[in-house]
């Protein structure tokens, strides 16, 4: 570098006048000048190739990957933002339900009178009111105890006898307009957390008014007492609409819903 | 005059030389950029990662209480069973049957009886005997006559009524007419 720091100078401090001196200088002096230089471009392009080859080097193996190495880490990011967000979601929901539910739990008597008779729903918070049948059917899906048997009848048997068939479930002595021939419960199944068990009801009613009446109260009512408390769904019942001002003979298919830790 | 075509040349691989530099010095900068870069987001990420860990483990914990899992069951019971009642479907069925009842509950009506109903939430069906086939079809506002058919076709929660034959037994004709049920609002 001192060499053709050297050279640099020496070309540069030439004017005219010097170079009549040079051109009187020994002409082994001058080709010796243009050897040096040549020598100091060459070596100058040397290295610029070599530096534009560590270029190439330093963008294809450290840029180019260092890229995709950032390209990657940005949508892992993303993803695992995207799993976090579902995962705030979930958390979210959760928080919601047991709120939900320790309302429902706390709003218990205001919940029943409300759906069984319309009175104190303005005791109850929006969020109950908009999930009343969700939260009817959480209170009604009690657990069966357990007993020796496989189903616990007994409770089957007291919600039939004490609830539904009742005109009037809420009044101590209601009356019943039909009669009750058999009851038919099948085993139980396992599926989504529930236990089923399909059950069919045998009765005669003397009118439509008392197959409605029936209806209602396993479709819309609470029994108040936790006891009786069971969750049935009507799967089918054959019954005549048409000759509905008489007696008739009708069989309730039904399943019965109940959780159980 | 060659030593200033000397100077030029060199100062001219010089530039190249330091731009080359200039270049390196530049790609350097950028890999190192890049680098901090990753290094930011892959700190960013084991975060983003531990963030997670601990909102599953919470979660776990959560979604295992025994009132969650009863509430998730009873939500999926309620979607499962919900849709109208019995009690409005009853209802909703009388209501469907009182209507076409009372469609031969028309003035000056003598000649046309009804019977063999036939209904559900998807259809409905009777059998009618009428003395003329003129009942049908013929309106007389000023004699308040108005055609069996056009009754019906007035009812609004009928469609795509059928009559396939016409049968004279003595001197009436019978005939079964079957129609769907398009109100969907309560099906």
């Amino acid at each position: 570098m001192t060499e053709n720091k050297w050279i640099l100078n020496k070309l540069m401090s030439d004017n005219p006048d010097s170079f009549d001196s040079l051109n009187d200088a020994s002409e082994a002096e001058n080709e010796k000048l243009m050897t040096a230089s040549r020598i100091v471009q060459v070596r100058y392009r040397f290295y610029a190739v070599w530096v534009l080859l560590v270029i190439l080097l330093i963008i294809f193996w450290m840029i180019m990957p260092g890229l995709d190495t950032f390209n990657t880490k940005k949508s892992q990011i993303q993803s695992a933002k995207g799993t976090l967000e579902s995962l705030q979601a979930r958390e979210d929901q959760y928080k919601q339900s047991i709120g939900f539910l320790e309302t429902v739990q706390q709003e218990d008597s205001n919940i029943i009178s409300c759906i069984n008779e319309w009175e104190n729903c303005q005791n109850l918070p929006q969020e109950v009111m908009d999930g009343s049948w969700l939260a009817r059917t959480f209170l009604l899906t009690n657990g069966m105890n357990k007993t020796k048997m496989d189903v616990d009848e007994r409770k089957i048997i007291e919600s039939v006898d004490r609830y539904l068939v009742k005109l009037e479930p809420f009044l101590n002595n209601s009356s019943v307009n039909w009669t009750l021939n058999r009851i038919s419960i099948w085993d139980k199944t396992f599926g989504d957390g529930l236990y089923t068990v399909p059950i069919s009801i045998d009765m005669t009613f003397e009118d439509k008014s008392s197959l409605l009446s029936f209806i209602n109260n396993v479709e819309k009512y609470i029994p108040s007492e936790e006891s009786l408390r069971i969750f049935y769904k009507i799967n089918s019942i054959n019954y005549d609409v048409i000759n509905s001002d008489q007696p008739q003979d009708t069989t309730i298919y039904m399943n019965l819903y109940y959780y159980d830790e | 005059m060659a030593g200033s075509m000397n100077v030029k040349k060199i100062s001219k691989s010089q530039k190249l030389f330091q731009a080359s530099l200039g270049v390196l010095v530049l790609a350097v900068l950028i890999f190192a950029w890049i680098k901090w870069l990753t290094f930011v987001k892959n700190m960013e990420l084991k975060h983003v990662n531990n963030r997670i860990e601990k909102k599953e483990e919470q979660l776990k914990i959560y979604e295992s209480s025994t009132w969650y899992t009863k509430f998730l069951a009873v939500k999926s019971l309620q979607e499962k069973t919900a849709g109208m009642s019995r009690f409005y479907r009853i209802e909703k069925i009388s209501e469907i049957l009182e209507d076409l009842k009372n469609v031969d509950d028309w003035e000056w009506d003598t000649t046309i009886e009804l019977s063999d109903f036939y209904v559900s939430l998807d259809e409905v069906s009777l059998r009618w005997v009428v003395s003329s086939l003129k009942d049908l079809y013929y309106t007389n506002v000023s004699w308040k006559m108005r055609a069996v058919l056009d009754r019906f076709e007035s009812l609004e929660f009928i469609d795509k009524m059928v009559i396939k034959e016409y049968n004279r037994v003595n001197d009436w004709f019978e005939f079964s007419l079957y129609a769907n049920v398009i109100d969907n609002d309560w099906k």
